[in-house]
């Protein structure tokens, strides 16, 4: 790893880091009209605490960011609402198609989908940071402001409900 | 309450599974999961899990979300700017909220952003001619695939008017004013063209200081101009807007009004 990097202007950073945002905000939210005001939100109070910011892990201190402004958001009705189809099946076409997608029947990845989308969000958006966006235990830890090991706990109760859920599709199929 | 592990053990095989461990510890993990039937059993959902997940899609940002982006920004640093005026004093207070807002203005090798900042003036400007909001997208859509192709906007780079003005030759179907006022300050970066109204116009981009400002360029429509008038500000960037032989001009910057008057002064004596 090459020495600490200088802090890079906002722009560098926003322009990075928002692929990351809009993927998190939209797991979190699960509403693509929704996901895009958090992200602009976010994007907003960022730029206002740029000044503080050291330049330490530039990604987990925008996700922090944009983790918050969601959490506040869905603390209105949103997260009780039920995942709806139509978002479910906006995403299943996109352009991720790796073996496993096109092994596995359409209608299951779809069914998981939902599946990850309805899981509590404290176990989606460790699953999320982890494995969609690479974070480590640590960048996850600080960005939910929780131990380590609860990062480990959520992570783990979230893995096995999703592989049991595969295990059931698996044996309905067979 | 259930807990959802049946060994202690797993969440160390978890961690040993996403890489978090040291060699020691992996090593021991590793052992403790050739005895142990519930971690090896954990293991295969790990494995699994990861596969689904890795099959899930991850959002990407649509151009509608990254020009709302830009948007939002450019609208917030206006206002930080408001809140502390360059000419007043006693500013103190706002210097921090000041310097983060303005950061990339003050840095080389954001033009782009600065550009933007004019580019999103000059659909504020778009928005407030009436009718055609549909210009304002494209030139968004526009000005952010040059963002995404690393910079692209400004098309000619040059301090030389000979080099700008000949460029714009067969691009334009008018001959551009261009103008070297670097006694004065203001150092000409490039041009470069965009789609205003439907039609090209001639775009020269000045530098001054940390500001950026973009001065637009095209031929004055016979009985379009009549009354029409620069707002001073939108958003909090400075616009003026006269007419020069046969062309219409528009500048957006966020600089003051001051210089804003300056520049069009200084541009209007040569």
């Amino acid at each position: 790893m090459p020495p600490a990097p200088p802090v890079p202007d906002f722009a560098t950073l926003a322009e990075a880091h928002l692929e990351s945002a809009c993927n998190l905000a939209r797991w979190l939210v699960r509403d693509a009209a929704l996901a895009d005001d958090v992200v602009q939100d976010a994007m907003v109070r960022a730029l206002k605490y740029f000044g503080g910011f050291r330049g330490e892990n530039p990604r987990a201190w925008l996700l922090q960011i944009v983790r918050n402004v969601a959490l506040t958001r869905l603390k209105g009705s949103a997260e009780l609402a039920p995942v709806e189809d139509h978002e479910v099946l906006q995403v299943s076409n996109d352009s991720r198609d790796g073996p496993e997608a096109t092994l596995m029947r359409e209608d299951d990845q779809r069914f998981l989908q939902k599946l990850l989308a309805g899981l509590p969000v404290e176990l989606r958006e460790c699953l999320v940071m982890r494995e969609l966006e690479e974070l480590s235990y640590k960048e996850i830890a600080r960005i939910i402001d929780a131990p380590i090991g609860t990062v480990m706990s959520r992570l783990w109760r979230g893995r096995k409900l999703l592989a049991e859920a595969a295990g059931a599709l698996e044996v309905r199929g067979s | 309450m259930t807990t959802s592990f049946e060994c202690d053990r797993t969440l160390l095989v978890q961690a040993d599974f996403d890489g978090e461990l040291s060699a020691a510890e992996a090593a021991e993990a590793i052992r403790h999961e050739r005895d142990c039937l519930h971690c090896q059993r954990a293991r295969e959902q790990l494995t699994r899990s990861r596969e689904l997940m890795r099959a899930m899609p991850r959002f990407e940002v649509t151009p509608e979300l990254r020009a709302a982006v830009h948007g939002r920004l450019l609208t917030a640093r206006a206002a930080t700017s408001a809140t502390s005026p360059e000419s007043a004093a006693g500013g103190r207070r706002d210097d921090r909220n000041r310097a983060s807002g303005t950061r990339w203005f003050a840095r080389p090798g954001t033009w782009g952003w600065g550009t933007a900042l004019a580019v999103a003036a000059a659909l504020a400007l778009v928005l407030v001619l009436p009718g055609n909001p549909d210009v304002a997208s494209q030139l968004v859509a526009n000005h952010l695939r040059a963002m995404q192709l690393d910079s692209h906007l400004i098309d000619v780079a040059s301090s030389d008017h000979h080099t700008v003005k000949p460029w714009f030759a067969g691009k334009v179907n008018f001959v551009p004013l261009v103008k070297e006022l670097d006694a004065a300050g203001y150092i000409l970066k490039g041009g470069r063209i965009d789609i205003v109204q439907g039609a090209p116009a001639a775009v020269l981009v000045y530098g001054a200081g940390r500001h950026v400002l973009d001065l637009y360029m095209w031929p004055t429509k016979a009985g379009a101009s009549g009354g029409l008038r620069a707002p001073p500000t939108v958003d909090g960037f400075e616009m003026r807007h006269w007419e020069e032989g046969e062309l219409t001009l528009w500048c957006v910057s966020d600089m003051g009004a001051g210089e804003m008057d300056r520049f069009v002064d200084k541009w209007r004596e040569r």
